[in-house]
């Protein structure tokens, strides 16, 4: 009974802490997230030669909902995380600033807010002016 | 004298199925260390608490812990220089274990081994010793200091997962043989590293550098590492 | 012991290397393309818009290239998240690899034949 119990018993208890394990686990979803989102993306634009110009803007219609906007701006913030992360690890794999890189990290954040808050800015005018129903 | 309340987390392979805390009150002095706390408990209330120690000055790399949420040598942790008077003490996270505060390191030095971690040469050894300038010394300050203790392989995310990544320790000690100037093995050791199980399954997450009980920057030689093996595979460069 | 699956396992420069360079790739494709996008059309997505952008030879050399650097960036970032957990025999990953290079070849096949129209000019 025990042999199993010794692998496994203290399996979990890791150390979940620290600013590098949480900028990684984040990382990952958010690029998760955009693989999804890229077939998503190339099946939506694909629809213009399967279906015609009348099909695509029928499914462009659906993202001018509200919910849709909303979902833009959380695909967004994906990209901007991962991509911003991802300047900071590319900067630690060329051997620049791995003792400096929570301080990296939040220069990164800082551009991505900026960033996000401008494209947040666009959205929320847009679905003031135009948005109406959630769905 | 004020008293230390000692919280540890014990584990009996053979009765228990889940750790459990047990917690015992040791007076303390200004100079008792968590291991004298160990042994104070082992002595007085429980002798069958099992824990590893060896030198008991930071050097041998054998009572790593987890004390207090941080990896810590149980020797140089003094029980005044935490916060508190109740002191929780627990095997490395995420290794299995073998009793108590003992877990099993098995992976970790075959793991180790499988970097070769020794000087290999091909041409003749001089008269003397292998000399080497300062400056060529200086590259090896950072890694030499490394005590095999385990906590990087412990917190890493990489080696929680399907279990043969080979660790920052390890590719730690690859790095060290990579900037020693008197190593010639270069061909043979990019293998060890320019591995998908190797210095590539880093994905600088900087655990190793935070759990570290001896600061060093392992991340800094698995980046080294990656960009070396570019270098010799795409620019034939050995060095 | 668990170094066995270490010499099966011996390579991998190239797909940190292509990871590496597909992603400073995409860091300038991508703000491009969210610039000409989101901000230069906002409001006005419709497929007039598109074709409209999508007129200029530079715009479809920016999506063909935006598209091959992304499906081998998206798809290499799951491959290493898969083998981060599973599959460490060197047959499974070698039919991961294989498995990915073909949906990647296929989608961007597929996203070629979508351009079609504005790559013929």
């Amino acid at each position: 009974m025990s042999a199993k119990n010794r692998e496994t018993a203290n399996v979990g208890a890791g150390n979940w802490k620290g600013l590098g394990m949480w900028a990684w686990i984040l990382f990952r979803v958010a690029g998760v997230v955009l693989v999804f989102y890229l077939f998503a993306h190339i099946g939506v634009i694909s629809s213009a030669r399967l279906g015609g110009h009348h099909t695509m803007n029928t499914i462009f219609k659906t993202f001018d909902k509200t919910l849709f906007v909303l979902l833009d701006l959380l695909l967004v913030w994906a990209v901007l995380f991962h991509g911003l992360n991802g300047v900071r690890i590319v900067l630690m794999d060329l051997g620049i600033g791995i003792t400096r890189h929570k301080a990296m990290f939040w220069a990164c954040m800082a551009v991505a807010v900026v960033c996000f808050a401008f494209f947040a800015y666009s959205a929320l005018n847009f679905i003031a002016d135009k948005g109406g129903a959630w769905l | 004298m004020p008293v230390a309340t000692f919280h540890i987390k014990r584990f009996d392979p053979d009765n228990d199925d889940m750790p459990r805390y047990d917690e015992f009150s040791v007076p303390y002095e200004a100079s008792l260390t968590v291991l004298d706390g160990l042994f104070y408990v082992q002595e007085h209330f429980d002798g069958s608490l099992s824990f590893r120690y060896c030198c008991r000055a930071a050097v041998c790399g054998s009572c790593a812990m987890y004390i207090n949420g941080r990896y810590r040598l149980a020797c140089q942790t003094n029980v005044r220089h935490l916060d508190g008077d109740v002191i929780t003490v627990e095997a490395m996270p995420h290794m299995p274990l073998v009793k108590d505060l003992v877990c099993d390191m098995t992976d970790f030095f075959a793991k180790y081994e499988y970097i070769e971690p020794w000087l290999m040469r091909n041409s003749q050894d001089p008269a003397k010793e292998i000399g080497q300038t300062p400056e060529e010394r200086k590259k090896l300050d950072m890694p030499i200091d490394c005590i095999l203790c385990g906590a990087c392989y412990s917190t890493c995310p990489s080696v929680w997962g399907e279990g043969n990544y080979i660790g920052p320790a390890a590719l730690l000690k690859a790095y060290r043989f990579e900037v020693d100037s008197r190593d010639e093995a270069r061909k043979q050791r990019l293998a060890h590293f320019d591995n998908e199980h190797g210095a590539y399954r880093c994905h600088t997450i900087t655990n190793c550098v935070e759990a570290c009980p001896k600061e060093l920057n392992p991340t800094e030689g698995i980046q080294w590492l990656k960009r070396a093996a570019v270098r010799r595979r795409l620019f034939g460069r050995l060095k | 012991m668990r170094t066995d699956v270490l010499d099966q396992s011996r390579g991998g420069m190239w797909a940190w290397l292509l990871q590496r360079i597909t992603a400073v790739l995409l860091i300038v494709g991508f703000a491009s393309h969210l610039i000409s996008t989101h901000i230069m059309a906002i409001g006005e997505l419709s497929y007039d818009n598109i074709a409209h952008r999508l007129a200029s030879g530079f715009f479809v050399a920016m999506d063909v290239m935006l598209l091959a650097a992304v499906l081998y960036h998206a798809l290499n970032g799951a491959r290493m998240v898969i083998l981060d957990y599973w599959l460490s025999a060197k047959a499974q990953r070698r039919a991961l690899s294989l498995a990915l290079w073909l949906v990647g070849v296929a989608a961007f096949i597929y996203g070629l034949w979508a351009l079609w129209p504005w790559i013929k000019g």
